[in-house]
């Protein structure tokens, strides 16, 4: 890569603590008790952070002569234990955790106005039981905050949010929305116009987008109407 | 996306006689037209291809694993590869750099980040360095399908 390159990554979606139980064997039946090979533990997951975190490992051992930083946006509840879990992790990742937890009041949708997030301590971080069972794996997962993530609250200046750029360093912008199916906040149009937004004001953007599963089954949440913004 | 999403979102029916891979990647091919966007669908343990106004443009095969430890976040880790892989690509040489090109940089990172994140426990613990080169090492080459369509969107 060339020395001159920055590449600013900015990644737009989910975080979840991943809470793993393996049993023994089968599921139990309803009302039944199953045996665990291992305690159960706690890992961080959820579309977005994992993959900001294989991104910022792939960017730290293949990525030599290029500067780069990949900010995640999403919403966590960090006094929370599963919401300092997942911000220890992106510290230790190198990952900028930006937490869009605001309220809604119109003002703070502009900049980084930490003062204004909701500090609403009844939500808890988003958590989903992983349940392995001969090699298949069950999910059953609590939104929480995760709920509270809006098209609307996505910051989309996103040279304000990158230290490490400069005026002689020629920057390269990529937009990756992860998780799409898990935030409902995202489905009423108004993430369309905050594309919109990113596009006008860095032409040479490239945006991606991975839908993830639909747990509700129906495959719309308005995702074809952003397809027009989408590279891949 | 899977293969198990891209078939939700084109309400594929499933339900036929004539299922086969071929024929849900022409389902997805043909829906996704209108839409003119880079559709890259992962196929598991057979890699991913590329599909572009109705086309299937590239196919990347990806190196067996026979006992993968954990599959969970193979997804994510395949579009961490892609974006590596495809942004590299870009910053590498030249910003006239074919658009199919950085997609097929993007195929191959995707399928080796992919591949080596099943032996890992743990969906958010990166490969180790080494792993990685060893399945890009081992990866079949990038099939290049009868299609010719051009990418437009990309700059």
């Amino acid at each position: 890569m060339q020395n001159s390159m920055h590449l600013s990554i900015n990644i737009i979606g989910d975080a979840f603590a991943d809470i793993y139980c393996y049993l023994e064997g089968d599921m139990p039946s309803r009302g039944g008790d199953a045996r665990l090979t291992q305690p159960i533990h706690k890992v961080p997951g959820g579309s977005g952070l994992n993959t900001a975190t294989h991104l910022s490992s792939l960017l730290s051992n293949f990525g030599v002569n290029n500067t780069s930083n990949i900010n995640l946006q999403t919403v966590i509840n960090e006094n929370d234990e599963y919401g300092k879990l997942l911000s220890n992790h992106c510290q230790k990742h190198n990952i900028r955790l930006i937490n869009r937890r605001v309220s809604d009041i119109p003002a703070c949708f502009f900049g980084t106005n930490e003062s204004m997030q909701s500090n609403n301590e009844a939500t808890s971080t988003g958590h989903c039981a992983v349940i392995v069972s001969k090699g298949e794996r069950s999910f059953m997962t609590h939104l929480g905050t995760i709920n509270e993530f809006e098209g609307e609250h996505i910051l989309t200046n996103f040279q304000d949010l990158d230290s490490k750029s400069n005026t002689n360093t020629s920057v390269r912008q990529h937009a990756h929305i992860a998780g799409y199916f898990n935030i409902t906040g995202f489905w009423d149009g108004k993430l369309k116009s905050k594309l919109e937004e990113m596009l006008k004001a860095n032409q040479n953007m490239t945006i991606s987008l991975v839908p993830q599963h639909d747990a509700t089954e129906h495959w719309g949440g308005g995702l074809l109407d952003l397809l027009q913004y989408i590279d891949f | 996306m899977s293969e198990v999403e891209a078939k939700g979102i084109s309400k594929y029916n499933n339900s036929s006689d004539k299922y086969s891979q071929s024929n849900l990647l022409d389902h997805i091919a043909s829906f996704f037209e209108a839409y003119k966007v880079n559709v890259i669908v992962t196929l598991g343990s057979k890699g991913a291809v590329h599909i572009y106004n109705r086309d299937i443009i590239h196919q990347q095969e990806t190196t067996p694993i026979l006992n993968p430890i954990d599959p969970t976040g193979a997804g994510d880790s395949f579009a961490a590869g892609f974006l590596y892989g495809y942004l590299s690509c870009k910053t590498k040489e030249d910003t006239d750099t074919d658009s199919n090109e950085m997609i097929k940089h993007g195929m191959k990172y995707g399928c080796a980040v992919g591949t080596s994140s099943i032996m890992v426990q743990g969906a958010s613990i990166p490969s180790e360095r080494d792993s990685i080169e060893k399945i890009l090492d081992s990866i079949p080459q990038l099939k290049e399908s009868k299609g010719n369509a051009k990418r437009q969107k990309v700059s």
